[in-house]
């Protein structure tokens, strides 16, 4: 039970700093991609990180969609959080 | 159950960490790799653990394709188990007597017990794995799922190889008698070849016989006398080829052999549950014997309606029955036992010596047998005997049984392949089984674990 306490904690917190950061990483990005440094090395860092940080914010918005689908799947395949079956003594 | 939960929190975990780490700013190609699979990882997970009963109920469907079935495994293991003990009760009984005729036999006997001990102790590793299995896949796979579960795929590896552990075992464990079969057919059959007829012993009425002694004939030649294990079991060791011939089973006490239920059958025919063909359980009914322990043996016809009680102890034998036509009692002891008394329904029937019928010799003891005559109705007997002496109450038959059976034509070849067929068979079939099984294990746990995956997203 410890663990699950723990585990829901820090998930909570890592959501919390995920929406920050796809912020933060997303203004970084768009500050490397427009700023006037002549090397275009550099600005496709600035491209990458912006996209990377709205695939995040993407995930970010759906991951509870998609578990929510899988759990719907299974329970739909005839399963709840699974009873274990019980075995007969021989 | 608490390791699903744990895993379906993980798998949550592991996905937000993936998105923490798309997010991060850091532009090193090598981190951000793992945002990416983490999400991978994540859905894969949550998807193993949500279906853990579909994959089990699979895998019970893929058993009974191929056969395997959990109550026969534990049921012919069990018979296997109870087969090698008695051989190794029985080769360490006639070591002692065979050793009086060869000298120097004992220390090749003594080799054979050794290897037969570690053939039982393989016997009870397939028992103990099979324990372990069946009543554990559901808590080994959800185990093998949470560590799966585990962020960065630090225990994936581990937790893919419980998960298939478990799923490969389940399925394949109960196998291995039919395994140890095909193994085992090729080889050269001797006249060694041995089976195991055991059984419960009861009299008519239903009670169980505590004490006694168990023989079976075939055509000419008679197995036995072979006394009663504790609680009126009996266990026989016999030529395999006399399982598919004409055998009657006898109950062999004070100097008569007294019919059971077992009479002119072919046994293989009648064994209950063969789950082994070495194996075979019956069940022994003595006809007309009220109550035998150590050489005094009580016997009746034509047989009562009812008996209602009866009870021995060290001066008296009691015996309350009902009877409708007029019957006889027959005592049968041993010259040990002296009988000074005989009541009928409290009247003293006179010398008991009047009513001794004749005398007989069972194996190397003396005895006599006593009728009495019953007239019909309700009536208590009370015998009243005295023990002059409690050694030679039962004869000593080391060299009818078990030593006879070994005591036929051996020559050294076909002793040796006997030894090679029977004893090492447990042990080379259940060392190839377990790691044919976990071979496949390892195969499944790559294709499960494997850091190959499918890329669901770019």
């Amino acid at each position: 039970m410890d663990v699950i306490a723990l585990v829901k904690d820090l998930i909570n917190k890592i959501v919390i700093v995920a929406w920050l950061l796809f912020l933060l990483t997303w203004i970084i990005g768009w500050a490397i991609k427009g700023s006037p440094i002549p090397s275009s090395k550099i600005r496709r860092v600035g491209q990458g990180l912006i996209e990377d940080a709205v695939w995040g914010a993407f995930w970010v918005a759906i991951g509870t969609s998609i578990f929510w689908l899988i759990s719907y799947i299974s329970i739909a395949l005839g399963n709840s959080l699974p009873q274990p079956p019980v075995p007969q003594l021989p | 159950m608490t390791f699903l939960i744990v895993a379906f929190y993980l798998t949550i975990l592991t996905f937000y960490l993936g998105v923490l780490i798309y997010a991060l700013p850091i532009p090193i190609a090598g981190l951000k790799r793992w945002g990416p699979r983490l999400i991978n990882d994540a859905f894969f997970t949550a998807v193993i653990a949500s279906c853990i009963e579909l994959i089990l109920n699979f895998a019970d469907y893929l058993g009974q394709i191929l056969g395997s079935n959990w109550d026969t495994f534990f049921s012919t293991i069990k018979g296997l188990l109870m087969f090698r003990s008695t051989t190794i009760v029985i080769v360490s009984s006639i070591s002692s007597t065979i050793s009086k005729v060869i000298p120097g036999i004992s220390r090749v006997v003594s080799a054979g017990l050794n290897i037969l001990t570690t053939s039982l102790y393989f016997l009870i590793l397939m028992y103990f794995l099979g324990l372990l299995i069946y009543f554990g896949v559901v808590t080994l796979s959800s185990f093998g799922i949470a560590l799966m579960a585990i962020p960065f795929r630090i225990a994936r590896n581990a937790g893919s190889f419980l998960l298939s552990f478990a799923i490969v075992f389940y399925i394949g464990l109960p196998l291995y008698p039919q395994f140890s079969i095909i193994l085992s057919s090729p080889l050269p059959r001797s006249s060694l070849d041995l089976a195991l007829v055991y059984g419960n012993v009861r009299n008519f009425l239903g009670r169980s016989i505590a004490d006694g002694y168990i023989g079976i004939k075939v055509g000419d030649e008679y197995v036995g006398p072979a006394k009663l294990e504790p609680r009126g079991r009996a266990v026989v060791l016999i030529p395999k080829k006399y399982m598919e011939e004409y055998a009657t089973v006898y109950f062999d006490v004070a100097g008569h052999r007294f019919y059971t239920n077992i009479s002119n059958v072919i046994l293989s025919s009648i064994c209950l549950k063969r789950f082994h063909e070495h194996i075979c359980e019956v069940d022994v009914e003595v006809k007309g014997l009220l109550h035998y322990s150590s050489g005094l043996a009580i016997h009746i016809h034509p047989p009562p309606v009812k008996v209602e009680d009866i009870n021995m102890n060290s001066s008296h034998i009691l015996i309350t029955l009902q009877t409708d036509v007029e019957t006889m009692l027959y005592i049968s002891a041993v010259n040990g036992y002296s009988i000074t008394r005989v009541y009928l329904d409290s009247t003293s029937l006179g010398n008991p010596d009047k009513y001794k019928a004749y005398e007989w010799t069972w194996y190397n003891v003396q005895g006599a047998t006593y009728t009495i005559p019953i007239p019909s109705g309700y009536h208590i007997m009370c015998i009243e005997y005295f023990l002059k002496s409690s050694e030679n109450l039962e004869p000593s038959t080391e060299d009818l049984y078990p030593g006879k059976i070994l005591q036929q034509d051996i020559p050294m070849n076909q002793f040796v392949d006997y030894l090679a067929a029977t004893v090492y068979l447990e042990i080379t079939s259940s060392i190839i089984f377990i790691s044919l099984l976990l071979s496949i294990t390892y195969g499944l746990s790559r294709l499960l674990g494997g850091t190959r995956r499918l890329r669901l997203i770019p």
